[in-house]
């Protein structure tokens, strides 16, 4: 009887000792479990009233050390210059600069975005990263890695040294800080982001003002026997073409030119190029090969690349005449009593910015009462339909030759018609410039 | 039968799983009891017994094979929902609109609190708010501002028990009534950085958390989060083409600047230096030989910093170099400056104004003729000799209106003369301002201290000398202020200057 009593007996003490020894384990096991949680449960409540990244990342590393027992974190930012990166600890020492190997570790967990353990970097899953990887691992004592990435875009690493394996449970929570991180980390630098494209986009504002500044004070105007109107439509916030007139003594001086490349920095460029032009016509200078030749030099720069290409045509008072010269730029068209369809005012020459000592011809011709010249930029012509075919010279001159009878601001109302019909809601990718001036 | 009993709370360490133990516990316990009822009916019962311990062993054989399952499903109430709340947080900030978003949180809801109607109100864009999740008669939302505000200020979940209890206040009121309207009970104000970007509500809970004012801070936050990442990602793009734009900008103006290199021609050499705080800069120098020996050289500051000042600086050049070719070797400072006048105040509009000094200098005679539009006097550096001469500093002292503040404006010219050797310094304030305002700035008194230890040097010298005692100076530290230092040193060959090439006389005559 003793033997089975015994038997029976010695069976709920092993099982006794089974079950003390698991209650142990589990209870470290579920006491770090709990400590994790409540590490854990409000990183976002606590990180989302934080001012910056660093901050975020400071935190979320004080989290790693309190949650996990970490002993020490390090945090790799990609630097200013693309293709390097940072690295610091919080706190007031920062670590050496990352080295060559690491920076090949960082755009491989840019597509690999889940908690690394570098103890087990021998797996298949790491391929050529082993070494880079175990480098990192001596180089800065870290033994977990945290990637947050969002949106396609690292926004930091996250490491930190545990001095052993972490079990499956820390594990798991080790991948939902990373969760947690990349979300309060990404929600700065969004942040960030936004308000500065609110600065960008406020400082381009402010750019165009004073570019706009520069414009012809009034878009429709008369003197003596000439006429003139003008139609801008900057395809972005900013513009590279762009025109002037001058009413100067003995007739009219007009300009049109277009910034190869527009944008700010084409709006930049012929800011310079039309304080050029009224600083000549104010000085007198109406010849448009003279005025030409002389932006050219104002504006040329050796070795830079910029080119604008323009025409300047002046508009005699006392013979009639329109006399012009042209810098790369398409050629004006005239429509004359008679014609059945517009002449061009040809003409040749270099693109202002080419070369310094470019020189310009400028050749005349006479303008009857009622005869209009139509000057135009590139993006006129070039403006698509649905279908992406372009308005086109033709069309363009056909438009010109329609309106010849119309009076100039109707005139130029109906080439805008033809060209928006053209166009038929397809948005502007190249800026609209035409100016149309008739003798009376 | 087991009952697993589940300890509620989540906070203390081991509960989830301490709990699994008492409950396996329990389940041992008839176990025991048949052991000692055996022992007492006898040899008969030997089998019996021994079934037992078999039991007892086997029984603690299969609790820990399915341990691991048991962790997990013993897994603390709070510390489940706390694993729920992060999991929707992962898939909440891979959503792609807001209905994606309200679809996670209503799943979430449901699955871990038995939640049947989950609510996400959001700003419309044609203005006033749109309820996802549920179909809502606009009546149900009239005077619904009244809760907004209140939630906006009180930031924190709300319950209808808690709005009960706070009082019949105008705010807690309109919220307890557009809850009930609604047919919520859980209010989580959605806040951002002081922003109320929505209201998520929820349905009462069939198993609501052991703290509920924790989780649904918790739950909140999370989706305030992912709802604010995806407002800022849409807000954020276009950042790049804008940033091109400005760096594009940047390279232009840096192209209308003149190179940085050292220049050395007979009778002068100089060196400048740019240093813009933003991608474009405030600043700009410029310098040309006029012919006949004459040098032309100009500093000047546009208001503030950025593209707009950046563009001025492009239209003063535009005037500048036209100035030089119409006036040529005549090029009367003052002239220029009131030519740059007026280009900078059709540009500026009085909004930006630009400060300038501009001078010749002829380097046959040493005669200096400048001209000052509001600009920092610069130094004249004379080195110290052999004789026991020391080095010394001169300020030029010249006043007149700042360009573009008014429409006309005349400058005086005034001369004196630099002799061979002696260094021509222009500056912008950014130099002296250098570390404001975050620390006390370089000042007037290091820069004249940097110009005298520098004394001896050549300008190329001097300006890379000065830059380095600046930038040392900040140490990494950002600056406020666009930076410019131009250095123009006399020198002994007197060969002659060629004039310009292709200078155009411009006789102002109708073409």
């Amino acid at each position: 009887m003793i033997v089975p009593v015994l038997c029976g007996v010695g069976a709920l003490a092993v099982w006794g000792g089974v079950v003390a020894a698991r209650w142990a384990k589990v209870s470290r096991g579920t006491a770090r479990s709990g400590a994790n949680e409540q590490a854990l449960a409000d990183f976002v409540v606590r990180s989302l009233a934080l001012p910056g990244l660093s901050q975020v990342l400071a935190e979320a590393a004080a989290t790693g050390q309190a949650a996990f027992g970490a002993t020490s974190a390090a945090i790799f930012e990609p630097g200013a210059k693309e293709g390097l990166w940072d690295v610091w600890a919080p706190g007031p020492r920062p670590l050496d600069p990352v080295g060559e190997s690491s920076r090949a570790v960082f755009g491989w967990l840019r597509h690999n975005a889940e908690v690394i353990v570098l103890g087990e970097v021998a797996g298949p899953r790491f391929g050529a990263m082993r070494i880079p990887l175990g480098e990192l691992s001596q180089r800065y004592g870290v033994d977990v890695l945290l990637p947050l990435v969002d949106r396609q875009q690292v926004i930091a690493i996250l490491g930190l040294s545990l001095g052993r394996k972490p079990t499956p449970l820390e594990r798991r929570l080790l991948e939902d800080l990373r969760v947690e991180v990349t979300a309060a980390a990404a929600n700065v630098r969004l942040h960030r982001e936004a308000a500065h494209k609110l600065t960008l986009e406020k400082e381009v504002d402010l750019a165009g003002a004073v570019a706009q500044a520069l414009a012809p004070l009034r878009a429709e105007a008369s003197q003596g026997r000439w006429s003139w109107v003008g139609h801008v439509r900057s395809a972005g916030q900013v513009g590279g073409d762009f025109w002037c007139s001058y009413e100067v003594e003995g007739g009219v001086l007009v300009v049109v030119g277009d910034v190869i490349g527009g944008g700010l920095g084409g709006s930049m460029i012929s800011a310079a190029v039309k304080s050029s032009c009224d600083a000549f016509a104010a000085a007198g200078v109406v010849d448009p090969a003279t005025l030409l030749a002389g932006v050219n030099r104002a504006v040329w720069r050796p070795g830079k690349q910029f080119h604008v290409t323009a025409v300047a045509l002046y508009f005699d008072e006392a013979s009639g005449e329109v006399a012009w010269a042209n810098a790369g730029h398409p050629a004006p068209y005239v429509t004359a009593a008679g014609d059945e369809r517009p002449g061009a005012l040809l003409g040749w020459g270099a693109m202002l910015g080419e070369s310094e000592g470019s020189e310009y011809v400028t050749q005349r011709r006479s303008l009857a009462s009622g005869d209009t010249v139509l000057m135009h930029t590139d993006g006129v012509p070039e403006a698509m339909n649905p279908e992406r075919v372009a308005f086109g010279e033709r069309r363009l001159q056909r438009a010109l030759a329609a309106v010849r009878d119309q009076s100039l601001p109707r005139a130029r109302d109906q080439i805008l018609y033809a060209i928006e019909a053209w166009k038929n809601g397809v948005p502007a990718t190249d800026d609209e410039l035409f100016v149309l001036v008739r003798a009376k | 039968m087991v009952r697993w009993r589940i300890v509620q709370g989540g906070q203390g360490a081991g509960r989830g799983s301490s709990g699994w133990w008492l409950a396996s516990l329990a389940a041992g316990l008839p176990g025991v009891g048949l052991v000692v009822a055996a022992g007492n009916a006898g040899l008969g019962s030997a089998l019996g017994l021994t079934l037992a311990g078999g039991g007892v062993a086997a029984l603690a054989a299969a609790a820990l094979a399915i341990q691991p399952i048991i962790d997990r499903a013993t897994l603390a109430r709070g510390d489940q929902l706390a694993e729920a709340a992060r999991a929707y947080l992962a898939r909440a900030l891979l959503a792609r609109s807001l209905q994606d978003l309200q679809l996670e949180l209503e799943a979430m809801a449901q699955r871990t609190l038995g939640v049947s109607r989950t609510l996400l109100i959001v700003p419309a864009a044609e203005g006033g708010v749109r309820v996802l999740g549920a179909d809502v008669p606009a009546s149900a939302l009239e005077d619904a501002e009244a809760a907004f505000t209140w939630l906006g200020g009180h930031a924190e979940p709300a319950s209808l028990g808690y709005l009960a209890q706070i009082g019949s206040e105008p705010g807690p009121a309109a919220t307890s009534a557009l809850m009930t309207r609604l047919g919520a009970a859980v209010a989580m104000p959605l806040l951002h950085r002081g922003m109320l970007l929505g209201v998520a509500m929820l349905s009462a809970p069939s198993r609501p958390p052991p703290d509920e004012q924790t989780f649904f801070r918790i739950l909140g936050a999370h989706t305030t989060v992912a709802l604010a990442n995806s407002y800022l990602d849409a807000e954020a793009r276009g950042k790049g083409t804008l940033s091109k734009d400005l760096d594009l900008a940047s390279a232009m103006q840096e192209a209308i600047m003149p190179d940085e290199r050292p220049v050395r021609r007979p009778g002068f050499q100089l060196r400048g230096a740019f240093r813009p705080v933003a991608e474009c800069g405030g600043d700009m120098w410029s310098w040309a030989e006029l012919g006949n020996g004459k040098l032309l050289i100009f500093v000047g500051d546009a208001t503030g910093h950025g593209a707009a000042p950046a563009m001025l600086t492009a239209v003063a050049k535009g005037a500048l170099e036209t100035a030089r070719q119409v006036l040529g070797d005549d090029l009367d400072p003052a002239e220029l400056l009131s030519a740059m006048n007026r280009a900078v105040h059709r540009a500026g509009r009085t909004r930006y104004l630009m400060t300038g000094f501009a001078a010749v200098l002829d380097l046959t005679t040493g005669e200096l003729k400048v001209a000052n539009a509001g600009h920092n006097f610069p130094y004249v550096v004379q080195r110290g000799d052999s004789s026991g001469r020391r080095a010394k500093l001169e300020q030029i002292i010249a006043r007149g209106n700042t360009l573009g503040a008014v429409a006309e404006a005349s400058y005086t010219t005034s001369s004196r003369t630099i002799a061979i050797g002696e260094k021509l310094v222009l500056y912008s304030d950014g130099i002296i301002d250098a570390g404001a305002p975050q620390i006390e700035p370089f000042g007037e008194k290091r820069l004249r201290a940097a110009l005298l230890g520098l004394a001896d040097q050549s300008a190329p010298r001097t300006c890379e000398g000065v830059m380095a005692e600046v930038d040392g100076f900040l140490a990494n530290r950002p600056t406020a202020d666009d930076m410019t230092l131009l250095i123009v040193e006399r020198l002994a060959e007197t060969a002659p200057v060629t004039a310009p090439k292709a200078t155009t006389e411009f006789d102002g005559g109708a073409a």
